[in-house]
């Protein structure tokens, strides 16, 4: 399947609810969604046009929204990108059609502050233990700070 | 009577700390909960703060053995941002040195999963055949294990006569030693009696759990990037992809035996038909990218390999996403570990399964201190551990 | 009585039989690195000779920690008990003579009781350390005595039926008299027998389950260090001389060949040093060309092919005796 045809496919079955479609480049859709269907886009991007393979979710700080991509396809590479706001930082999970969404959305979760409903196992897995709760180093906001140069014989 | 046994955070097997709790029921094995909380070393976050040309040592620091297809995959996916391609010399350049670098990354893997199954004789044989893969990166690249071969735009250094009929006797020798190897594996029954059938993973299972690289052809899925995604001349340069039906633990060592020979002869065939001409763009030490974004996809030796980073037209990604082949095979392990009906796994079959994903965690693990007088558990952070130590050390 | 004493304690006792293992531990390491293209022990002395006890003696001067869940009295008792253990069966052999410094009717029987008697502290040992890895470890021994030990013993009696003897003695002198050894025969399957499940007593590759470095980390003697672990060790390296010694006593004539007046002890302990040597690398080439197996794998092996086999051989030995 080329990548005319999946956004064409796409934009039948869901009509005006996908908000862009475009190609990038060779074997790489792009196709931006409203996050109420995000779930179901995927669902038949996996079931029905037989990509079912997860390659991965990423989160982006974009300003006072978060973008969540799913990326699915063995040889064209289907971005499924959808915004939802900042301070309703709220998703479906995608773990009961695609268990592989797993780990890749609690690395989400954990840097980003997303929250994925009906995740089966939201611990912290990737952060370290004393990080501090409610920061998300992967927002913009957060600044790392610059490790200090070791001294001999310094306190701590 | 179940109890449970950890294998980790520390483990002769792990070469990167990884915990696995399991709960047997004998030498059974009846469930199991795997914790990767690994140090975040946050090479995404830093790489936002980085320029291109600096992000590309970042990202070849990503992992040590797999710093070939990290730095290839950093330069092609800003190649891609910016609109330039590499050319064609440098391609090749880049295939015979990815392989290379899958060859010398196999071989260690081979040799690593007989030590974890107590073959220790065949361990030091395939390491021994390892040294000289590295000897010849270390000879065109200028170094062992992190080449910085792939820069944006092309290679660093160009190849010389010498190089090219030195690599040529290397992958004779190595063709003869894999053929041994490959007989001596097939016909030594300790071996596949510890193989055959063990970690069974069903193509399905393996399509839905995401399963990548090796891994994946062994469960009979024909999936390479190289094949689906010719990123680096690989329409031109003829290889097969090696898959095998087995779904087991055989299955991934015949795979990645094969997946040696085919390297070795794409190496070969790279040699011959290098293109001339120039083998790198001249790009400036510092750039603007156009807005836009860009994903690339690499057949790392471990599995596909992929970075997707955004611009936003700055000196610097926006953002920049890496995906790694063993996050991606880590949810398989889970299942495969899991003995149900009358697929038994025994606790000698842990090293074996988990060895069979190539396991590649730059992690640190929780430590669980258990105090066996007062029957009390608790996860400790690294600091309080180190406090821990601390005040045991003056009290003793 | 002095010279008693002096044989008990120099030679060919305590003394003797400590030095000689350890220099069995470095041939089986000397060789199995070679056999792995590796150079091996190199630095203590000339080709390394002198690195077993080098590495005792490191290992003896390390800091002694007993874990506070561990059971303080099987934690102390067990890493001392198991060198007596085997040092005391290798007073039966005969190395300078064809009989041991303890010579009795019927001590190869006593020779398999402490060999499963050892097992049997190990299995303690393991479970004495309170630790979930060293117990499973120790179960894993147990359970793997029960596939080798009836093999093991009754290649050992086919030995004993050949010769119409169950002391080692007698074992020697009918070898002697009959003038060919006992491998010579049928009783070649009872040697191959023999090699396998004593490598499966002695837990190396592929039997070395109990240990599973990879597996279980270190298994029943995860716990142990300093010099709790020397005393392990040098128990293995007892019983690496144990088990070669009563290989090539049983079946390749143990001390007996061409004699010279007067040198009668001296070359009665060559020969013996010859061919138990020749069983030990039989033994390092073993654990060089395997895998580990599993314990499921070893039991099924055991109980389907070597009993059956053993079984006959016992049978045949009698119809030919």
């Amino acid at each position: 399947m080329n990548e005319g045809d999946v956004i064409a496919k796409i934009r039948e079955k869901f009509g005006d609810k996908v908000l862009e479609a475009y190609t990038p480049g060779t074997r790489r859709v792009s196709i931006r969604v409203q996050p109420e269907i995000y779930k179901e886009v995927v669902g038949y991007v996996a079931n029905d046009l037989g990509a079912s393979f997860l390659s991965c979710v990423s989160g982006i700080d974009r300003g006072d929204s978060l973008e969540v991509i799913a990326n699915l396809g063995y040889s064209t590479c289907i971005l499924i990108k959808t915004l939802i706001p900042k301070n309703n930082p709220e998703i479906d999970s995608l773990t009961d059609i695609l268990p592989a969404a797993d780990l890749y959305e609690r690395e989400v979760h954990e840097l980003l502050g997303i929250i994925f409903k009906n995740h089966p196992n939201p611990g912290r897995t990737f952060l370290p233990e004393d990080w501090p709760e409610g920061v998300y180093p992967l927002r913009k906001e957060y600044v790392p700070e610059h490790p200090k140069p070791l001294r001999r014989g310094g306190k701590d | 009577m179940s109890f449970e046994i950890p294998i980790g955070p520390q483990h002769p097997i792990h070469v990167e700390p990884l915990m696995l709790k399991l709960k047997v029921e004998g030498e059974l094995i009846v469930d199991v909960d795997i914790d990767v909380s690994y140090i975040h070393r946050g090479i995404e976050k830093a790489l936002e703060l980085r320029s291109y040309p600096q992000g590309l040592f970042l990202a070849e620091r990503i992992c040590g053995i797999c710093n070939c297809a990290h730095s290839l995959c950093y330069c092609l996916n800003i190649e891609q941002l910016l609109g330039k391609e590499a050319p064609p010399r440098a391609k090749y350049l880049r295939v015979i040195v990815e392989e290379l670098s899958r060859v010398h990354s196999h071989l260690l893997w081979l040799g690593h999963y007989f030590h974890t199954l107590g073959f220790e004789t065949l361990f030091m044989y395939f390491w021994r055949d390892r040294e000289r893969v590295m000897d010849m990166l270390e000879l065109m690249t200028g170094n062992r294990v992190t080449t910085s071969y792939n820069v944006i735009g092309g290679v660093r250094r160009d190849i010389t006569p010498e190089i090219d009929s030195k690599l040529r006797r290397m992958i004779e020798h190595l063709r003869e030693r894999m053929k041994y190897y490959e007989a001596a594996i097939r016909s030594e029954p300790s071996l596949l009696g510890r193989l055959q059938g063990v970690g069974l993973l069903k193509p399905e299972d393996a399509i839905r759990l995401g399963t990548v690289g090796p891994h994946l052809r062994a469960s009979g899925v024909k999936h390479d990037v190289r094949l689906d995604d010719p990123y680096s001349g690989h329409e031109e340069i003829p290889f097969n992809v090696i898959t095998y039906d087995t779904c087991d633990c055989y299955g991934r060592v015949m795979v990645r035996i094969g997946e040696v020979f085919e390297s070795l002869d794409m190496i070969a065939y790279a040699l011959d038909h290098l293109p001339s001409g120039e083998y790198r763009l001249k790009m400036p030490p510092f750039f603007k990218a156009p807005v836009g974004e860009s994903l690339s996809r690499v057949e790392a030796p471990r599995g596909e390999l992929i970075h997707y980073s955004i611009s936003d037209g700055g000196t610097n990604p926006f953002r920049y996403r890496v995906r790694t082949p063993t996050l991606a095979n880590l949810a398989s392990v889970a299942a495969m570990l899991k003995s149900r009906g009358d697929y038994e796994v025994y606790i000698a079959d842990v090293p074996a399964i988990l060895g069979g994903i190539d396991p590649c965690i730059c992690c640190t693990a929780r430590v669980i201190i258990t105090d066996e007088g007062k029957k009390t558990r608790r996860i400790t952070t690294l600091t309080e551990l180190e406090r821990y130590a601390r005040e045991r050390g003056v009290r003793m | 009585m002095i010279w008693k004493i002096l044989e008990v304690l120099i030679f060919p006792g305590a003394l003797f039989i400590l030095a000689m293992s350890l220099f069995y531990e470095w041939v089986d390491r000397k060789l199995y690195a070679r056999l792995q293209n590796r150079v091996g022990p190199h630095l203590a002395g000339p080709f390394g000779i002198f690195q077993p006890i080098a590495d005792l003696i490191k290992l003896l001067s390390k800091e002694d920690i007993v874990p506070a869940a561990a059971d303080k009295f099987l934690f102390t008792f067990t890493p001392i008990i198991a060198p007596t253990l085997i040092l005391f069966g290798c007073m039966f052999l005969p190395i300078a003579g064809p009989s041991g410094i303890i010579s009795i009717n019927g001590d190869l029987i006593i020779l398999i009781a402490l060999m499963s008697l050892f097992t049997v502290i190990i299995y303690l040992a393991g479970e004495g350390s309170n630790n979930r890895l060293a117990s499973i470890g120790a179960t894993r021994a147990a359970l793997q005595l029960v596939g080798y030990e009836i093999p093991l013993t009754l290649a050992l009696l086919c030995g004993a039926i050949s010769a119409r003897s169950l002391s080692l003695r007698g074992i020697v002198e009918a070898q002697t008299s009959y003038g060919s050894w006992i491998i010579a025969g049928p009783q070649i399957i009872g040697f191959a027998i023999f090699i396998v499940t004593a490598q499966a007593e002695m837990e190396r590759t592929p039997f070395d389950i109990p240990e599973a470095e990879q597996e279980i980390v270190a298994g029943w003697s995860v716990e142990y260090g300093g010099r709790r672990l020397a005393l392990f060790r040098l128990s293995r390296d007892l019983e690496l001389f144990l088990l070669s010694g009563l290989g090539a006593t049983v079946f390749l004539g143990g001390p007996s060949g061409p004699l010279i007046q007067g040198l009668e002890p001296f070359l009665h302990t060559i020969y013996f040093i010859a061919k138990s040597v020749v069983v030990l690398v039989i033994f390092t080439i073993f654990r060089a060309i395997f895998a580990r197996l599993r314990i499921d794998q070893v039991l099924s092996f055991s109980w389907r092919y070597l009993m059956p086999l053993a079984i006959l051989l016992v049978i045949i030995t009698g119809v030919v005796a």
